[in-house]
């Protein structure tokens, strides 16, 4: 201690009592430096705490992720196909929770299929954040808050519903439990708009999100899902798809694809089969493929709608011949090659225009590549991109290529609308816009040929049973029964059978493609032929539709007469 | 109004008006202000901790707005003492509450493992919430006399009756008070003069006490051991605390709202600060702690400018032993050093402490009263001084 102070005589000096506060004085000073350097770290701290992001994600998705909000989905009429609706989802926070036993005891009173050791496991360790039981009704969360149980709570969560149910299944696609769109529209709503984005800043949590217009009208949907539904069961098809398309717009006012799944609860979604059979598969078209043919040939001038077809043998390539399945075996008339859907006919006329010549205008009608639509469920077609002699002559029937039904209804619209290719779309378009991003693909009298062609095989040919229901309609297409490769051979057990049309023929407003996959006869009576299947299955829907589109009945002769080019009129 | 305004009047010379001229307005205003920031705390932490222990929900905050008036008392009531009479009542109560200590010992009751309680006249207190302002005091006037007068033995004494504490409250053990008694007797030691270089050596001591502490009593262990690895160990206290900062943000979450200081044991107690935060927010925090920094550096300056020895060291001595209780009580909170039991100046619920604290800063208030023969000595004169000499 020697060092503390003076051990002077009792007299305090002046000289020793200034030292003595100047000491202390410093010494003062020494500690109100330390003083604020302590309360500086701590003001340091608490900045530091202020500045610190508090991690509210649920799970690894952000909490205001999770109560966003869609926008609803309207059809064209402006009827609700998709909603948010409002559900409580109960969560715990184990850290918070104090008796694990009695609240998982308490909670299985309320939600007795909760699996107790389940429920124990997750109601105990040290997270801020776990769910319990998602997506409960308002009365099952008041029974919860009435036990009472501490470190138990309700996020109100938004639920999408889709008041169809399955109807329009692959056009809404789903949602996942976050309220992400994982398929259909609903995924294309997330990748192509700010959606997503809005959702993860939070933004479009309360705000009123403006509805999306689709081109589908839920009346047309429900009535080709309808008639899809009779088909399987009629025909006991392994599966049944249709679309519907605005030729002058584009608009897909229908589609729909059997099997299926209810979007409200998407898990079945995943099941086999359940894919969209109009644009995410491809399938050889058969006998359909000869309208594009057709049109092929006659808008190149190589045939003239007036030429003879020598159709009297098969084609033969090598040690293969091509024969025709109800051969007439004589010389044909161009629409009796496309009335009797003479193959040998078919290829005689591709070979008239070169096979370079029709390889270009599959390309030209748009076959290439994945079909043009918003939805994200699509598959690429298969064509050789240089056809052999015989490929060319089997492409020219519909065999040896694959696209999707979506490509064909595409191409469709294009040949009987007077040749514009339009872009196909789920949402709302005016013919003005899309006309602006059309192509010409056949001049207006190939569409006329391609027209009266197609009415005449529902008057005369392969269409005449689905004609006979749709009858004042005006209504026609081509048939395709496309044997399915199995064990590499052509089965003629299990084939797949087409229809593609359109109506009113006198003035198209309408095409429609319609599959039903390894049809059975319906009685014995009855054919396994695509006109006894596909053909009826579009006859009656467009006997229902049409009304609803305001296509008034005509049956008089007179209007399919006038559809006859003046070439062939007598 | 006007008869109140007659006791404050400079014109005639009442022990009042003598008071309210000469205390220090500025540190007076800013204790009475962090007693209102602890009733408001008060409302925020204690409903939880009350109805936890199966007590009417404003049981705390009524016990504790009731402390605040006996402790309002004694803090004006201290402040009016004069030098003579500040040692004479910090004399009483250290000699009173060593006995009490001692009785501790034998007739305290006994919370958590530990003996610091004593029942007396009905109420329990703990006595060595009065030994720590009464033990500053004694030490800066041996320490002063000594440094005065080298014939009296001060240091001597000083360290014998820091010694017989220091014992005493590791009898209990109280590893919490005995710091603070260590950061007094360290503080005067520093104030008085030692050199660095046992400055160094006394810090290594105290190094040395710590680590002591650490291997001797298990729960200082257990509680070091859950700071340095938080992983291991039961650091739920301090993971509550800082769980309630954060949820409160920079504003605070609102009166009511908050939800972490639920889970929080002591809520009330040594961890309102932490409480309070998930209610007011950062901010509110910050000035809290700004408040406490202030009272400490004015009472500091107003040491610094005492003539006085004693009066100065005894200043500092209370001002630093506030500081220290504070910043060890906050740091905890802020979650910087391993918990430790400790409760912060006038905002924890606690009626001893809250009075012990009141009776320190009273002492802390007369000490730094500006006197009349200080003017003199300076040269500078102050009106109620010149005006006593003109009558």
């Amino acid at each position: 201690m020697s060092a503390i102070s003076s051990k002077e005589p009792t007299i305090a000096l002046d000289g020793t009592r200034k030292a003595r506060g100047n000491l202390t004085s410093a010494r003062i000073r020494w500690a109100m430096a330390f003083v604020l350097a302590v309360f500086v770290v701590m003001g340091g701290r608490l900045v530091w705490l202020g500045n610190m992001d508090l991690d509210t994600a649920i799970e690894g998705q952000a909490r205001a992720a999770i109560m966003a909000s869609r926008p609803p989905i309207l059809d064209r009429n402006g009827i609700e196909m998709a909603v948010d609706i409002q559900v409580p989802s109960l969560y715990a926070e184990p850290r918070r929770i104090l008796d694990v036993d009695e609240a998982a005891e308490a909670l299985r009173t309320v939600l007795p299929n909760l699996d107790p050791a389940w429920l124990r496991d997750r109601l105990t360790g040290d997270e801020g954040f776990v769910w319990i039981a998602r997506e409960l009704t308002p009365a099952q969360r008041d029974r919860v808050m009435h036990l009472g149980i501490p470190g138990i709570g309700f996020l109100t969560e938004t639920k999408r519903f889709y008041p169809g149910g399955p109807v329009a299944a692959h056009v809404m696609g789903a949602v996942n439990i976050d309220n992400v769109g994982i398929a259909g529209m609903e995924m294309y709503l997330d990748d192509s708009t700010d959606l997503g984005l809005l959702q993860e800043l939070g933004l479009a949590r309360d705000s009123e999100l403006n509805p999306v217009n689709l081109a589908i009208d839920l009346r047309v949907q429900h009535v080709l899902y309808d008639q899809l539904v009779d088909a399987m069961e009629r025909y006991q098809a392994i599966a049944a798809a249709g679309a519907i398309m605005d030729v002058h717009t584009g608009e897909v006012i229908a589609l729909a694809s059997l099997p299926d799944f209810d979007p409200n609860n998407p898990a079945g979604m995943l099941e086999e089969g359940r894919y969209n059979r109009i644009t995410a598969a491809k399938y050889e078209l058969g006998s359909t493929f000869k309208t594009i043919t057709f049109a092929a040939t006659l808008d190149s001038g190589a045939v003239q709608i007036t030429d003879q077809i020598d159709a009297r043998f098969g084609v033969r390539f090598g040690r293969y011949t091509i024969e025709d399945f109800h051969g007439k075996y004589r010389i044909l008339s161009v629409p009796e090659v496309y009335k009797y859907s003479s193959n040998i006919g078919t290829i005689k006329m591709m070979q008239a225009m070169g096979k370079e010549n029709f390889r270009a205008f599959l390309t030209r009608l748009g076959f290439e590549g994945t079909p043009v639509v918003e939805l994200p469920e699509v598959t690429a077609s298969a064509i050789p991109s240089n056809f052999s002699e015989v490929g060319a002559a089997t492409a020219s029937f519909g065999h040896g290529l694959s696209v999707t039904p979506m490509h064909m209804l595409r191409a469709v619209s294009a040949l009987v609308n007077g040749g514009r290719l339009i872009e196909p779309t789920l949402l709302m378009r005016t013919e003005a816009e899309a006309n602006a991003r059309a192509t010409q693909v056949i001049s207006a009298q190939t569409s006329d040929y391609i027209r009266y062609l197609m009415r005449l095989n529902a008057l005369e040919g392969s269409g005449s049973r689905g004609n006979a229901i749709a009858d004042g309609y005006r209504w026609g297409g081509k048939t395709g029964t496309a044997e399915k490769v199995v064990d590499g051979r052509y089965s003629s057990e299990k084939s797949l059978a087409l229809f593609a049309s359109a109506f009113p023929l006198d003035n198209p407003q309408y095409a429609m493609i319609i599959l039903v996959d390894e049809p059975k006869r319906e009685n014995e009576q009855t054919g396994r032929t695509a006109g006894w299947n596909a053909g009826e299955v579009s006859g009656r829907i467009v006997a229902r539709i049409a009304p609803m589109l305001g296509i008034q009945p005509n049956t008089d002769p007179a209007v399919d007469d006038r559809l006859i080019p003046v070439q062939l009129r007598f | 109004m006007t008869a109140i305004n007659a006791w404050f009047s400079r014109e005639r010379k009442t022990p009042i008006a003598e008071w309210w001229w000469t205390i220090d307005r500025e540190l007076l205003f800013a204790l009475i202000a962090l007693m209102a920031f602890g009733m408001l705390l008060s409302f925020a932490a204690s409903p939880p901790v009350a109805e936890r222990l199966g007590l009417g929900a404003w049981h705390f905050v009524a016990r504790h707005a009731l402390f605040c008036v006996p402790a309002i008392g004694v803090l004006i009531g201290a402040s009016f003492l004069p030098a003579k009479w500040i040692r004479i009542s910090a004399l009483v109560s250290l000699i009173g509450g060593i006995g009490l200590l001692v009785l501790v010992l034998r007739y305290g009751t006994e919370v958590k493992g530990a003996h610091r309680w004593i029942s007396l006249f009905g109420q329990t207190i703990q006595p060595s919430e009065f030994v720590k302002p009464a033990y500053a005091v004694m030490a800066a006037w041996f320490m002063s006399e000594q440094m005065k007068r080298g014939d009296v033995p001060g240091q001597a004494f000083a360290a014998v009756f820091f010694a017989a504490i220091v014992t005493l409250l590791l009898l209990q053990p109280d590893v919490g008070q005995t710091a603070l008694m260590v950061a007094t007797y360290g503080a005067l030691l520093f104030l008085t003069g030692i050199s660095w270089w046992l400055i160094g050596v006394l810090g290594g001591a105290a190094m040395g006490l710590a680590g002591l502490a650490y291997i001797f009593f298990p729960h200082v262990a257990r509680r070091v051991d859950a700071f340095i690895n938080p992983e291991t160990g039961d650091n739920y206290q301090a993971e509550r605390a800082l769980e309630s900062l954060l949820e409160g943000g920079w504003f605070g979450k609102g009166p009511g709202e908050g939800i972490a200081k639920r889970y929080l044991p002591d809520a009330h107690a040594d961890f309102v600060f932490a409480a309070g935060a998930s209610e007011f927010g950062i901010l509110f925090c910050l000035m809290l702690v700004g408040l406490i920094c202030f009272i400490v550096i004015r009472a500091l300056i107003l040491a610094q400018s005492q003539h006085s020895l004693f009066n100065r060291l005894a200043a500092s001595a209370l001002a630093i032993q506030f500081g220290v209780q504070s910043a060890i009580n906050l740091t905890v909170n802020l979650n910087l050093i391993p918990p430790k039991g400790m409760t912060l100046p006038f905002v924890s619920y606690g009626g001893t402490s809250m009075i012990a604290i009141a009776f320190g800063m009273g002492l802390l208030l007369a000490l730094t009263r500006r006197k009349p023969e200080e003017t003199f000595a300076t040269g500078l004169p102050i009106r109620s001084a010149v005006k006593h000499e003109a009558l």
